[in-house]
């Protein structure tokens, strides 16, 4: 029997990568520079509450997925974001469990890290 | 007139209204937020404790309900009496008021989280907040700790607390497991119809009330994820089968070819993969396995271009356990309950027993399954005659019944091969609704009986997940008691309660020993002996022990008739019969004694 097949999908050949300076790289970068400083300073509720789930659902996330993915649909790249940033968050949380020097602040600043490195990786992957 | 394609695309169909919205969708939109807006105000009005051994559903006016039901008849009319495709943002605005509804009915009712397990869970991330590391030896959580690490942080950068965020958790949970299914039931079909449809019958049929703040909810949208990635960008188109000879065979497997023509892709997705399956692996005892059985049934079918996926999963989970896992295994082997026989006994026979309301839940629980699984069996039928049968839904919802004989799980594997089977179970049934062709014959005909038949599966469903609501669901003053035992324990008494339905746990869960007298008892024949043995437990304790006797403790012991009606009783004055218990706290619904005080 056969298969579903979805309608193909088309993607931009190698040469026609995403733009160099695409403004949503640069404000995934800026906003994992800026959210966990924030976050970790302290802001009054629920700015304090909103700001953590957007570092802890969706920027590390959106910034990894974009990296590996460049041509992501919006509902993958919104589901796994999603995905991605918890198991980020979860996978560092236990990591520093384990070694004995669990800080949530230092969680916070390692995902603003991750997020980063992730968005001046994908500007590095592009202009190459 | 349009039909539904080999390739479950709908074709003839207009364009989608690319934003805008119609008079029939903002009339489906005006009943469905109607409907939600009754539903929440009814569900404000129910006090607690419910009386009732049918749960929720005998408290909850009749105003909720018909709420209930207008949202479903605007499914019903979005999807059948207009000749456009569902406007998307309808759609999702009709299934967001669905899931506030049924999901988040509990949390209409109070104010406090529901289930002795999220207390529980809200209590082990309070102790790794506090103690900033893991002991493997405290319980088998602390060997798979992932979910309650994150939830630690969640806390703590949100500000906001664990038993708050507990308590709206199943609306959150839901939704994101919706999100991660509309991926793979994208990568399934191009049918719009069939999309929302799924999307709907798997709210319809989430009776298991896996929901809650858990490692379980946290790991099945993982394990979705995954399946949604192996099912798009790691799938393999595989030539027709032609034999098991061993030459045949071999030139299948290498007749496969990769669905996603872009190799980078195909790694970025192995990545990723990779990531959410060390996550699952360190969150959840169970969701690993299925996984593994999930990924391991779609590479033997050669749907999956991705084989070392396979390998990569046994091997995480094999470091695990024999590592972070170690101490837990050591003193539980994982295949220790392993057979049919078992698994029968602690997930069917000792749970279809208790009050004839108890009994009439589980009852309903077990026939919405079994109904839900017989649709999917008829919607396997229909693609087949409709040409556009699929193995891989069907291999994905058999795979959870491979590992049902390998473990009971306390009972609940049964629950929870019918949690992870039901995306597909609903991806299934959902190809028994949709019409061959478009628009349908009939649409008010077909719209009636989609709209009647959502209602009743929601009624059903509703009436299972709060099915337990006269234990599950606590008063202020039971709550009140069991937060004012930890302030009366002197420094080394261990803390014990009636039974599990109890509020308890949050907070100095590795500090304090917590027992109930329906695990310390199994022995007991009779109330004396039963007092007389918490008695000599509570001696061996430098303070003692604090027993507390609660409502939910006695409604569940009566209501899956491990007591009968009036034994609780017994039970209590056995207790106060003991030399130097004194009852030193009291109010409506709950009492505490100090027993064998030094």
């Amino acid at each position: 029997m056969t298969p579903t097949q979805p309608v193909p999908r088309q993607y931009p050949p190698r040469h026609e990568s995403p733009r160099q300076h695409d403004p949503v790289t640069l404000i995934l970068a800026t906003a994992g520079a800026a959210v966990p400083a924030v976050v970790v300073v302290g802001v009054p509720q629920p700015l304090q509450a909103l700001l953590a789930a957007a570092l802890l659902l969706a920027l590390p996330g959106a910034a990894v997925v974009r990296l590996l993915d460049p041509t992501v649909s919006a509902l993958p790249l919104v589901v796994l974001a999603m995905a991605v940033s918890l198991s980020l968050a979860g996978a560092i949380s236990t990591a520093l469990l384990y070694a004995g020097f669990w800080s949530w602040q230092v969680c916070c600043l390692l995902l603003g890290v991750i997020t980063i490195a992730a968005c001046a990786l994908r500007g590095r992957v592009v202009r190459t | 007139m349009a039909e539904i394609t080999k390739a479950g695309e709908v074709v003839g169909l207009p364009p989608p209204p690319a934003g805008r919205w119609s008079v029939h969708d903002v009339l489906c939109a005006a009943l469905a937020l109607l409907g939600a807006v009754v539903s929440c105000l009814a569900a404000t009005t129910v006090t607690l404790p419910v009386e009732s051994d049918l749960g929720l559903v005998a408290s909850l006016p009749a105003a909720y309900w018909a709420g209930l039901a207008a949202i479903n008849g605007a499914l019903a009319m979005a999807l059948f009496t207009t000749r456009s495709r569902p406007n998307t943002w309808l759609m999702a605005l009709l299934l967001g008021t669905l899931v506030l509804v049924m999901f988040g009915a509990a949390a209409m009712v109070t104010d406090d989280p529901r289930g002795e397990v999220s207390w529980r869970h809200v209590g082990i991330a309070d102790t790794l907040q506090r103690t900033g590391e893991i002991n493997p030896e405290v319980d088998a959580y602390f060997n798979w700790p992932g979910f309650f690490a994150l939830l630690a942080l969640v806390s703590k950068t949100t500000g906001v607390g664990a038993l708050e965020i507990a308590l709206w958790a199943p609306v959150v949970t839901v939704a994101l497991w919706l999100l991660a299914l509309a991926m793979i039931v994208r990568t399934l079909t191009d049918d719009p119809r069939r999309l929302w449809l799924t999307l709907w019958v798997f709210c319809l049929g989430n009776w298991q009330d896996q929901d809650y703040l858990s490692p379980q909810a946290f790991g099945f949208f993982l394990h979705l994820c995954v399946l949604a990635l192996l099912l798009g960008s790691l799938r393999a188109n595989t030539p027709r089968f032609q034999g098991l000879a061993p030459a045949k065979l071999l030139r299948w497997w290498r007749g496969r070819t990769p669905a996603e023509p872009d190799p980078r892709r195909r790694v970025a997705t192995l990545v990723v993969c990779a990531l959410l399956i060390v996550v699952v692996t360190g969150s959840h005892q169970l969701t690993p396995f299925m996984l593994l059985v999930a990924i391991g049934i779609l590479t033997v079918a050669g749907r999956s271009w991705a084989p070392g996926l396979l390998l990569l999963a046994l091997v995480v989970i094999g470091i695990w356990l024999a590592f972070p896992a170690s101490s837990y295994l050591e003193g539980h082997p994982p295949l220790a309950d392993v057979g049919l026989d078992t698994t029968t006994t602690a997930n069917v026979s000792e749970r279809v027993a208790g009050s004839p309301g108890h009994l009439l839940i589980v009852q309903l629980r077990m026939a919405l399954a079994a109904g839900l699984w017989l649709v999917a069996a008829v919607g396997v039928l229909v693609d087949r005659r409709r040409g556009r049968f699929d193995l891989r839904p069907v291999l994905l919802m058999a795979a959870p019944f491979i590992v049902l004989p390998a473990q009971s799980y306390g009972g609940e594997m049964l629950i929870r091969v019918s949690l992870f089977s039901l995306p597909f179970t609903a991806y299934l049934a959902a190809g028994a609704l949709v019409p061959r062709r478009w628009p349908p014959r009939s649409r008010v005909v077909r719209a009636v009986g989609l709209g009647l038949l959502c209602t009743a599966l929601a009624a059903v469903t509703v009436i299972g997940r709060y099915g337990n609501a006269r234990f599950d669901m606590f008063t202020h003053a039971e709550i009140f008691a069991a937060q004012k035992m930890y302030e009366l324990a002197p420094d080394g008494a261990t803390v014990i309660a009636a039974a599990h339905p109890t509020p308890w746990s949050n907070r100095e869960y590795v500090e304090r020993n917590h027992r109930t007298i329906k695990d310390l008892c199994r022995t007991a024949t009779d109330p004396h002996a039963c007092a007389v043995l918490i008695y000599g437990y509570a001696q061996h304790h430098r303070g003692g022990a604090l027993v507390l006797m609660n409502r939910a403790s006695q409604a569940s012991l009566v209501m899956t008739g491990v007591l009968a009606p009036g034994s609780f009783e017994q039970y209590e004055r056995g207790l106060r019969e003991m030399p130097g218990t004194r009852l030193i706290y009291e109010n409506r619904d709950a009492r505490i004694y100090q027993m064998g005080a030094p």
